[in-house]
């Protein structure tokens, strides 16, 4: 199980709503352990001051300075209910059941798919992608098992030298070389899962970080420094992103679980339950000819020529593989796209827009 | 699928929550009103336009999701007929398809693949004994007086060239297939209520119009321009039938016993391989030419469809409120 549960709804999210110190690795937010104290005084500084610039603009009756202050009283109260909607989020998200999401009617999962949870806690979101990322990992080492087991059985075979020589005169033969061919199918599969193993971890390590960076120093910061009029720009940007990173990325992993084990959830299986045979059997003892081609037939079924076990072999190699790559680079690629218009969005509300298309300039 | 058998239908979720964005955007006009603020009170008045807008939209992908189907399948069905392709309208005439342009996409691609894997099978078998005499070698105390290598290492070279052609002219063929196969069921069935709920609201429009868009362009307008390239352009069908015919069973039928672990077969199959030089050159010369119309089938189709796919999907977000055009290069450099 990933930490994220742990750092999202145990220790950190709790004592960010207690307003107390977090994660004692961390050793509490950037600002200290009273950033909430600091900001609720920040707005009432800033309102006291709106306030006495509006007795002032009204005393000289000057009509654009009382605008500008009822704008930014204005943004202090909007400020405000970002602090309270963000605060509640924080609370709420994970007392948030999602079990409705479970489905309970579909064929393949009659008892419902997500792990059942002890009495007295619910299955929220970080309880649903943790599942989903233990499912992808246990997935992905199956897979890799496949791979290998294949592989063992056509190089062993692909290297079967016969060798007769007496009395110094003899020949050297390898009859079954051309198996060594198939090797490359199984040198591209393995790149494209490789890649995609990695990408899965990429998501689960970005998950961690974004639940301590978002609520240690990237909403704190922001609230803080939406405050005051000269930073509130740069302060709303900061809270737009803590808003679109934490908020929405958990959303997206979960739609991506609906997506992979309700709506593919037939061709997951199925490749689920043809790499299941070959687990555990990388260290197999049977390693004789015999052994192997009977493994060889065991693998692609009832072969009735030996051109048809090439065919369906080629074939049989991408679809696990395939699948994986949906769930793991993918679905991500569409997550990362959405998730960037997101933060364009929030952070376009909340104060200045982030500037996407010059941030990947630079990159 | 749980909560949409719970709820009735996904266009009551997205018309509750685009009346949901209206209440808001109402409250929002008093606040504005009660401080006096202008800027405000302009920006409300924005917000009205769109959520008359957000409704428009969900009117229009009821709209397209349920008659967007049939026009598909009728256009589909009438190119294909006067293109004259006939793999693409035995595809279309199978009552399995049901005329919906991604099953005949993926029928059609399941053909390619099938043809390129007895393409892969021939060349396969064809190669074995050529292999095994170029690595066969005769010592004499130690010496190597002969060795198959260089007489037939030409010809192993050529065929492991082809088949690690073909290995990924299938492998695209297959991403092409699973995309096909993710937008039949995602796309309409998840990703469009999401993206009509996401452009509900201010703060998540611009991300809600994207995915809106990028719904109906993998929903519909991929697999139509891919059947529709498909369907005027040369086809592979004559020559897969041929190989399918006659290049497979000939090759499985002189090559269908591989036992070369005694001396006596593997003179005989010496002599076989001799008598086949001239044959095998001509089939080898034919399947070399094959691939050709691989690589257009596997690469260019489907560039061609993506491109078509892309630029609906950075016009219609734009329409729907997303800006696609700001960050496309960018964002496509990041992935």
């Amino acid at each position: 199980m990933t930490d994220m549960a742990a750092i999202a709804c145990n220790a950190t999210v709790k004592a960010f709503a207690a307003n107390q110190s977090v994660t004692p690795t961390v050793g509490g937010t950037v600002l200290g352990s009273e950033w909430l104290l600091l900001s609720v005084l920040a707005l009432v500084v800033s309102t006291l001051a709106l306030s006495l610039l509006y007795m002032l603009a009204s005393f000289l009756r000057n009509t654009a300075l009382i605008t500008w202050t009822k704008f930014e009283l204005f943004q202090v109260f909007g400020t405000v209910a970002i602090l309270v909607f963000f605060g509640t989020t924080i609370a709420g998200v994970c007392a948030f059941d999602m079990s409705w999401l479970d489905p309970h009617d579909d064929v393949l999962h009659p008892n419902g798919r997500y792990t059942p949870v002890t009495p007295g806690e619910t299955t929220n979101m970080y309880t649903i992608i943790d599942n989903y990322f233990d499912k992808l990992q246990e997935l992905g080492y199956l897979i890799f098992g496949y791979i290998m087991y294949i592989s063992k059985i056509l190089t062993f075979l692909s290297r079967l030298t016969m060798l007769s020589s007496p009395l110094g005169v003899g020949s050297n033969e390898n009859p079954l070389e051309t198996m060594g061919q198939l090797n490359s199918l199984i040198f591209v599969m393995l790149s494209g899962f490789i890649t995609s193993f990695l990408m899965l971890q990429l998501q689960m390590r970005m998950l961690d970080y974004l639940a301590l960076a978002c609520l240690n120093y990237l909403f704190p910061f922001g609230i803080f420094l939406r405050c005051f009029e000269p930073t509130r720009s740069f302060g709303g940007t900061l809270l737009g992103l803590s808003i679109a990173l934490f908020l929405f990325y958990p959303i997206l992993m979960v739609f991506n679980d609906y997506i992979m084990y309700s709506q593919i959830s037939d061709l997951a299986a199925e490749q689920e339950r043809l790499i299941q045979g070959a687990d555990g059997k990388v260290v197999s003892e049977s390693t004789g000819i015999g052994g192997s081609v009977a493994e060889t037939g065991g693998i692609f079924g009832n072969i009735n020529s030996f051109s048809e076990l090439v065919a369906d072999g080629v074939l049989l190699f991408v679809k696990p593989v395939m699948v994986y790559f949906i769930g793991a680079v993918v679905l991500p690629v569409i997550n990362f796209i959405v998730l960037v218009e997101i933060a364009r969005g929030a952070t376009a509300f909340m104060g200045d827009e982030l500037d996407v298309s010059n941030l990947t300039r630079l990159i | 699928m749980a909560w949409i058998t719970w709820l009735p239908d996904w266009t009551i979720i997205c018309t509750m929550v685009a009346l949901m964005s209206f209440f808001i955007t109402v409250l929002l006009q008093m606040v504005a009103k009660a401080f006096n603020l202008q800027s405000l009170n302009m920006w409300v008045r924005a917000e009205y336009a769109q959520v008359a807008v957000s409704f428009l939209i969900i009117f229009f992908a009821v709209a397209m999701v349920t008659s967007g189907k049939d026009v598909a399948n009728a256009l589909t069905a009438n190119l294909a007929t006067a293109s004259g392709n006939i793999p693409l309208n035995n595809e279309i005439a199978n009552t399995n398809n049901l005329g919906n342009p991604t099953r005949i996409g993926q029928a059609y691609l399941l053909t390619l693949i099938r043809c390129e894997a007895d393409i892969y099978s021939a060349i396969f078998i064809y190669n074995f004994p050529a292999e095994f005499f170029s690595k066969i070698g005769l010592d004499a105390l130690g010496v190597e007086t002969m060795g198959g290598g260089y007489a037939l290492g030409g010809f192993v070279s050529l065929f492991h060239y082809l088949n690690n052609n073909l290995v990924y002219l299938a492998l695209f063929n297959y991403v092409q297939y699973f995309v096909l196969q993710f937008s039949q069921y995602t796309m309409l069935q998840v990703f469009l209520p999401i993206g009509l709920i996401l452009r509900a609201f201010p703060v998540t429009r611009g991300a809600g119009g994207l995915v809106t868009a990028f719904a109906i362009g993998f929903a519909f307008v991929f697999p139509i321009s891919y059947v529709l390239i498909v369907a005027m352009m040369p086809n592979a069908g004559a020559i897969c039938s041929q190989v399918h015919v006659s290049v497979l069973p000939e090759a499985a039928a002189s090559h269908s016993d591989p036992c070369l672990n005694n001396e006596g077969a593997q003179m005989a199959k010496y002599y076989q391989l001799k008598s086949e030089a001239g044959r095998m050159n001509g089939i080898v010369s034919f399947l070399q030419q094959t691939i050709n119309i691989f690589f257009l089938q596997s690469m260019f189709y489907p560039l061609v469809a993506l491109i078509i796919t892309f630029t609906f999907i950075r016009q219609t977000s734009s329409l729907m409120g997303a800006d696609l055009a700001e960050i496309g290069r960018g964002l496509m450099k990041i992935i």
